[in-house]
């Protein structure tokens, strides 16, 4: 038998639960729905798609963007001397690093953003750190707003982009640096002209990894945004659980996975190009 | 103005002969019910068999009623099948999309209304359910699909000793808010918060005027910028921990917070109440219904209600069944009995309003 068969599970579990829903949403974004019935009518409109270009769409679209950047920006300034520090420390020490960052992916996502919550609440330790600094007022509390989501984003994120970094880092061959020195670069010259430069590829896939399911992220600004911002994946989510319009709920998700994939596409070839200088 | 879907009738023929078998047990089961010994119950119970698959909210349900259902009715079990999160449209799909897997549901008054809409409800024969005469007919004329359970009513809870002089309308609630900025939550239920800038403003909560809710959405985006949070999950937490002084919730989120912490208080606002009223339904392709029929009556004797009712903490509907209750519960003056409440009943409105709506209420939130 060739070998090519043992590809074939793979290809029919993918097409029948990839692409087929992915097909059908598509399909679905050309569609008209009665929101009272579900009775759903082909007439192949474009109508949802025009949508989209509503301020209202726009303006969530760009806040989805606005706080993507930001969270795999401080991601990445973050996660960046936490992956560095993990490549350096040898034997047990890293594994004992390595499995703290690990560790919050066995709990569930949604547990771990509603545990701060409580964080962030009135009677919350990071609060209670803020009122200690003169920051937050008595009864105050730190929930509910862009902050408290970005902070989600950040804690819920991080792991992302540290690993790819460290896989990086750790592949760094120690001559490197100790020939930098030998030149007499100084530390910072060494991080600029060399760690960074190598460090690149996992910053860019670190940066994917963050940002892409970040853009469509509902379930952080539903449990920190306290329902005062909206975000593009909020409107997607309310669409098709709380209205009931599928068709518009498909073309803001097809549109949204279409602009995606054209920056996958892009940071993809960049990539590569990175790769090939390295 | 209100705009209730009229009960479409076009299942009825179709049912009308599976309804016939029903009637023929109905003698059997109102003398299964009219009395409340087990006893009674197990004689009739004995033409009943088989399982009946009901879609609920988790642990929605009188702690020990289906086990003592079981063993009043020997040979009909009750497999309880947990309802979607998420709003009405997932718990319609969900319904919608496993039609004939399901003999019966929790549904409130818009959900049951779009699955009869939808042709997804089998019709209710109201004879069949002899404890139902026990439902004040007002209750009953609000929700005709089943047998309606529980209602829901928001109102204003706000902290007594923080807040010494509280609004006692919905109008002058919303005048207050910028004297109390960043200390009101909201229920982040879009008809609720809807409904409350309508009544502050003198219109229906089921209005579908265009002009009247665009004014609502005035409304609501000049109150947005003092409020704390739209919540749907631990609504009061911030007002206990005094974060927040005023809070737009049901009333049976009052009710969970009020007995331990005294000095949170409940206004019925002066326009009246927005509300809802849930129960069960039947559903169609259900090959259980004399089974479901009974399950129901059996949920409407006194005791078993009030084992519901204290299970769940809601607001409750059966006046016999009051000197039963927890007295945490029928005490509680958010939960205690009253057919005069006035309470407005949010009803399915018509495609487009609904689909406005939703609009607005997506403006409301990007504003």
């Amino acid at each position: 038998m060739s070998r090519r068969w043992l590809l074939t599970p793979g290809l029919l579990w993918t097409a029948a639960f990839f692409f087929a829903p992915l097909v059908l949403l598509v399909l679905y974004s050309f569609g008209q729905i009665d929101v009272i019935t579900f009775q759903m009518s082909f007439g192949w409109t474009v109508s949802n798609y025009q949508q989209l270009a509503s301020a209202l769409y726009l303006n969530a679209a760009l806040r989805s963007v606005a706080l993507t950047v930001a969270a795999t920006a401080g991601c990445a300034l973050l996660g960046f001397p936490v992956a560095y520090t993990i490549s350096r420390a040898r034997g047990r020490a890293q594994t004992l690093l390595l499995v703290a960052v690990i560790a919050p992916f066995w709990i569930s996502f949604v547990v771990r953003t509603f545990a701060w919550i409580n964080l962030l609440s009135a009677d919350g330790l990071v609060t209670w750190a803020f009122r200690m600094l003169g920051l937050v007022q008595a009864h105050g509390d730190l929930l509910y707003g862009q902050g408290a989501i970005a902070v989600g984003m950040l804690y819920n994120y991080l792991p992302l982009m540290i690993l790819p970094i460290f896989v990086v880092l750790e592949r760094i061959d120690p001559v490197l640096l100790d020939a930098a020195a030998d030149i007499g670069l100084s530390s910072a010259a060494t991080f600029r002209r060399v760690i960074l430069p190598l460090a690149a590829p996992g910053i860019v896939a670190g940066c994917l990894l963050v940002g892409i399911p970040a853009t469509g992220e509902y379930t952080i600004p539903a449990i920190l945004g306290g329902g005062k911002v909206l975000m593009i994946g909020n409107i997607i989510s309310d669409q098709f659980l709380q209205v009931g319009n599928y068709p518009l709920g498909s073309a803001l998700a097809a549109a949204l996975m279409a602009v995606l994939v054209v920056v996958l596409i892009v940071s993809r070839r960049r990539l590569a190009s990175i790769e090939d200088v390295s | 103005m209100a705009n209730l879907h009229p009960m479409t009738r076009r299942r009825l023929l179709v049912q009308g002969a599976r309804l016939a078998t029903v009637a023929g047990a109905a003698p059997v089961l109102a003398a299964c019910s009219s009395g409340s010994s087990t006893s009674v119950s197990v004689s009739g119970g004995g033409k009943l068999s088989g399982q009946i698959v009901m879609v609920n909210y988790p642990d929605w349900i009188g702690a020990k009623e289906v086990t003592d259902f079981e063993k009043a009715y020997p040979g009909v079990t009750v497999k309880q099948v947990a309802e979607a999160s998420g709003g009405n449209a997932a718990q319609a799909a969900q319904i919608a999309q496993n039609k004939g897997s399901f003999d019966m549901a929790l549904a409130g008054i818009n959900l049951a209304t779009q699955l009869n809409e939808a042709g997804i409800l089998q019709a209710f024969t109201s004879s069949s359910v002899p404890n139902l005469k026990g439902i004040p007919s007002s209750f009953r004329t609000a929700y005709p699909y089943g047998i309606p359970t529980d209602q829901g009513k928001v109102g204003i809870a706000y902290r007594k000793d923080l807040l010494p002089n509280p609004p006692k309308s919905w109008a002058a609630m919303f005048k207050m808010a910028p004297s109390i900025s960043g200390k009101i939550v909201f229920s982040d239920y879009d008809v609720d918060i809807m409904a409350i800038a309508l009544l502050s403003l003198g219109y229906s909560v089921n209005s579908t005027s265009s002009a009247q809710l665009q004014q609502a959405k005035t409304v609501l985006v000049d109150v947005k910028p003092h409020l704390k949070a739209f919540l749907d999950t631990d609504i009061t937490k911030p007002m206990v921990q005094g974060s927040a002084v005023l809070t737009v919730c049901y009333d049976y989120d009052f009710a969970t917070v009020s007995p331990s912490n005294p000095h949170i208080g409940w206004i019925e606002p002066a326009e009246g109440m927005p509300g809802y009223i849930e129960g069960w339904v039947p559903l169609a392709g259900s090959s259980k219904l004399a089974e479901v029929y009974a399950f129901m009556n059996y949920h409407l004797r006194p005791a078993t209600y009030a084992g519901f009712i204290d299970n769940t903490g809601a607001s409750y509907l059966l006046p016999d069944a009051t000197p039963l209750i927890t007295k945490s519960i029928r005490n509680n003056v958010a939960l205690e009995f009253n057919a005069s409440a006035n309470v407005k009943y949010e009803e399915l409105l018509p495609a487009a309003t609904t689909k406005l709506r939703d609009e607005i209420w997506q403006e409301v939130q990007a504003a």
